[in-house]
């Protein structure tokens, strides 16, 4: 007990730490700016409602591939990773692989893709599908490090290969988990879609970033509600998805 | 030939982690031989070290004349895990079908088609252990010693010189035990197979096999045959009297 209260002291500190170290108790909340966002927010403008779907479509389709490609890249590299499948030499350098893609976020490796290959969705798709790969690769390889050893014990002493091991246990016995995972990352990556246009990587974050520079706050909130709208209904299809399948 | 031979067998996780020393047996064809002992004590170790899944510490084993730690050809050996290492999800069927995955070519193992004659062995396998009626359930559909039964048929489809077996009738109702055991027994006298099994229940242990080994303090502390008093095995669980 006494432990816990020496712990709750030392987050407290740390947090009156942080909040010294940023300075936060000089910042003042502004009324009038407030003012000023809502009286140029509202109404949010109806006229950019076809942009906004065509923006939106744009960033599906995006979050789509670059799940899809993502997880490719992760099966077979988190399958190598697993501790339970295959040796540490093999495993170290792809686990640092998967570290690597997952390091920078969606965001960054936009900015790296818009450099390599122009404005447009193509920066968007590559972005995803690295973000996704690392991700998914540290998911899955943890699904199957969780498999009970007592199954594949069972068939590798009577002989089964690793490519046996991984067609009738591995695959079957976590397709679940692995469903799961996509699902939740395809819900992820189209939220994430909706900000790498910002930088110039496709999709209505494009659209968004254009408004913003042009203080059209009106026209922004239109592209906010498409985006929260289209981002509960997939929340809602996909957690009825993992629910059927998962 | 000698099925199993086993010389001075020290085993356990790593050469600091020693849990039995110097175990010495012999099994041959249609011989049933059971290791008998408290929790802890080293006996799952010991299967894992002859099917080849643990290394060997110290001392000299093989198994169908190969030597530990060299695993003997494929298919001769079955191995059931404490925990039975059923597939949840896949059908009884395919589960026994798993037991032949060893013969399979590559084109095969990536399809997962198996073959009509190793369909056809799968179901033998099933009926030799009562289970025919299950082929399409899923494991969690069936009883403790279904599950059991499953298990063996996975492990005798290959038709295996020999099986290993870890805790075959733990958490059983009588009548379940009796199934189980009867399996074991056709597999023993029909086939000609030699088991090793290893349990903690000293009157399953005692009514399956012709020789009862008990394991205590990291070594083997008694031996005896079926239709011997096993009271020096009581030793093996309450120490000397």
């Amino acid at each position: 007990m006494a432990r816990a209260k020496v712990i709750a002291a030392l987050l407290a500190l740390a947090a009156l730490a942080s909040f010294i170290a940023l300075d936060l108790y000089h910042s003042t909340f502004s009324r009038q700016g407030l003012r000023w966002l809502l009286e140029l927010s509202f109404p949010p403008s109806g006229s950019v409602l076809g942009i906004a779907l065509r923006g939106l479509w744009e960033t599906m389709h995006i979050a789509y591939l670059g799940t899809l490609l993502g997880l490719g890249i992760a099966l077979p590299l988190s399958l190598l990773a697993s501790r339970n499948l295959f040796p540490r030499r093999i495993g170290i350098p792809v686990r640092m692989l998967l570290s690597a893609l997952r390091v920078l976020p969606a965001l960054l490796w936009a900015i790296i893709f818009v450099m390599l290959f122009g404005l447009g969705p193509l920066a968007g798709v590559l972005a995803i599908t690295c973000y996704t790969a690392g991700y998914l690769g540290k998911l899955f390889y943890e699904s199957f490090e969780a498999l009970p050893k007592d199954t594949l014990e069972a068939l590798e002493s009577m002989g089964a290969s690793r490519l046996q091991l991984l067609r009738f246990v591995v695959i079957p016995e976590s397709a679940h988990a692995l469903l799961g995972h996509a699902l939740f990352m395809f819900e992820y990556n189209v939220r994430h879609s909706s900000v790498i246009g910002i930088v110039g990587a496709g999709g209505i974050g494009f659209y968004l970033s254009a408004y913003l520079k042009f203080f059209e706050y009106d026209k922004v909130l239109t592209l906010l509600l498409v985006i929260f709208v289209a981002v509960v209904g997939i929340d809602a299809l996909s957690a009825a998805a993992r629910r059927r399948f998962a | 030939m000698m099925r199993i031979a086993a010389k001075g067998l020290s085993v356990g996780h790593s050469a600091e982690k020693v849990l039995l020393r110097d175990i010495s047996f012999e099994l041959r064809r249609g011989e049933s031989l059971a290791f008998v002992g408290a929790s802890g004590c080293g006996k799952t170790t010991l299967l894992k070290t002859l099917a080849g899944i643990l290394p060997l510490l110290d001392g000299e084993a093989s198994v169908l004349g190969t030597a530990l730690p060299s695993r003997p050809p494929r298919g001769k050996v079955g191995y059931i895990p404490q925990n039975l290492g059923l597939v949840q999800n896949a059908t009884v069927l395919e589960n026994v079908l798993y037991g032949l995955a060893a013969e399979l070519t590559t084109s095969r193992s990536i399809s997962g088609v198996f073959p009509e004659e190793h369909l056809s062995r799968a179901r033998a396998a099933l009926a030799e252990v009562g289970l025919s009626h299950k082929a399409d359930s899923s494991p969690r559909q069936l009883s403790g010693g279904e599950k059991r039964r499953v298990a063996i048929a996975r492990a005798i489809v290959q038709r295996p010189e020999v099986l290993l077996a870890d805790e075959m009738f733990s958490e059983l109702d009588p009548k379940s035990a009796e199934e189980v055991l009867a399996a074991l027994k056709r597999i023993q006298d029909g086939h000609g197979t030699a088991i090793v099994l290893v349990e903690h229940n000293l009157t399953m242990a005692c009514g399956t096999a012709d020789t009862i080994v008990g394991l205590r303090d990291g070594g083997i502390v008694a031996r005896c045959s079926r239709g011997e008093k096993p009271e020096c095995l009581l030793e093996v669980f309450y120490g000397k009297s």
